[in-house]
Parts: structure tokens; C-alpha cells; sequence
């Protein structure tokens, strides 16, 4: 899920680049554009959100579930 | 006789008051096991809102491709924006989602054992639940030093 979300909002930030004439000016072409996004925005985003999940599944102790269970100060 | 049956009376008493104290913890953890699931419910339905409302969006302005020429640009910054707002929602209600689900069973497993109920128990039990080891190697490493520079 996080991967194809990722994608869906890479696509109109390629339609923009490609709409600004950037893709065109500095890349040269769109498939170029398409593929620098796919293999650096689409992971970068992923993983980064993956890295934020993936810490929630570490023990929290500050969650309202268990942190009644604190000692008293 | 009369101090048997006192003593008696006494561990009656004591085995009573200990039943009350289990049950009232027992009501304190299904209460919270309630709770957790009702939140859990509600962030996933607003989380597949933010989903709908951004494929919505994408949708919108793809029909619209054609009538939107001269603000396209300005659209598409506008609907990348909020595709990464959206996206963002979308991940932190999926980390309440994973905060959720491990408190849940944490809880499952706290109603069942018979240790008094602490932090650190309640840490023991929820790695139990978590093994950190499986698969995603290089991420559970990365964000555990993440957390070890962040605890500093």
C-alpha cells in the first residue's frame, strides 16, 4: 500500500514536471523524467514511511494503553 | 476452635479481596481492549476517507485534463501537495493502525498471564508479540540506531 500510494502521488508531480517543460528543458525527454521518479522519488518515499512504521512496532510505553501501568513518581 | 475458624474467616477474606482486585483488573484491560479497538476501527475508516478523497481528486483532474490548459500547472502543484499530505495521513494512521494491533495483543496476552502487572512486563510481552528480527533486516537496524541517536 505504502508503495503504490507513493506512486499515485508521484504521478502528478511527473505530469507537473512534464507540464512545466522542466522534463523536457533539463532532462530531454519524459521517459527519462518517468524513470528518475519511479527509481528515486517512489522508493525514497516508501522507505522513509516504512522506517516510520516499522518504529511503532518497537515497544511504546507512552501510549495511553500501557502507560498507566508507570510506577508512581 | 474459634481461632481455626477466625483464620479461616481471615484467608476467606484475603481470597475474596484478591478475586475483587483480578476482577477489577480484568474489567481495567477489557475496558482498554475496547478502547483500543473502537480507535482502531475509526482510523481505519478515516484512513480509507483520505484514500478515496485523494483517488478522487487524481481522478478529477485527469477528466478534467483537457478544460484545466491554462492552470494545469497550478492544479497539479495543488494535487501533489495534497497527494503528499494525503500520504502522509495515510502513514500515520497506518503506524497507529501497527500501535494498535501490538497493544491489542499485548493485552490479550496480559489478561492471560498470571505476573503482576508492570511496564517492563508489559515490554517483554509486546516484543513477544513483535519479533524485530523477522525480514526487513536493514530497517529494523536503521531505526533502532535512529532511536539510539534520538535517546542520545
Amino acid at each position: 500500500m505504502t508503495w503504490l500510494f507513493a506512486f499515485l502521488t508521484m504521478l502528478p508531480g511527473f505530469l507537473l514536471l512534464e507540464a512545466s517543460g522542466f522534463a523536457f528543458k533539463h532532462l530531454q525527454s519524459r521517459e527519462l523524467a518517468f524513470f528518475l521518479d519511479l527509481v528515486f522519488y517512489v522508493p525514497l518515499l516508501a522507505m522513509v514511511s516504512t522506517t516510520y512504521i516499522m518504529r511503532k512496532h518497537r515497544f511504546q510505553p507512552d501510549i495511553w494503553a500501557v502507560c498507566w501501568l508507570r510506577p508512581p513518581k | 476452635m474459634s481461632s481455626q475458624s477466625g483464620e479461616q474467616l481471615d484467608r476467606t477474606k484475603t481470597r475474596e479481596a484478591a478475586q475483587r482486585k483480578l476482577g477489577a483488573i480484568q474489567t481495567i484491560l477489557s475496558a482498554i481492549y475496547d478502547e483500543l479497538h473502537d480507535h482502531d476501527r475509526e482510523a481505519g475508516k478515516k484512513r480509507d476517507q483520505v484514500i478515496a478523497f485523494y483517488l478522487l481528486v487524481l481522478v478529477a483532474l485527469l477528466g478534467a485534463w483537457e478544460k484545466i490548459t491554462p492552470i494545469r500547472s497550478i492544479a497539479l502543484a495543488t494535487v501533489w501537495i495534497a497527494g503528499l499530505i494525503s500520504f502522509l495521513i495515510v502513514i500515520h494512521y497506518r503506524a497507529w493502525h501497527v500501535t494498535h494491533g501490538a497493544a491489542m495483543v499485548t493485552l490479550q496476552r496480559l489478561m492471560l498471564e498470571p505476573e503482576p502487572l508492570t511496564l517492563d512486563h508489559c515490554r517483554e510481552l509486546w516484543d513477544r508479540t513483535n519479533d524485530t528480527k523477522l525480514g526487513w533486516g536493514v530497517f529494523w537496524r536503521f531505526s533502532a540506531r535512529c532511536a539510539e541517536l534520538r535517546a542520545g
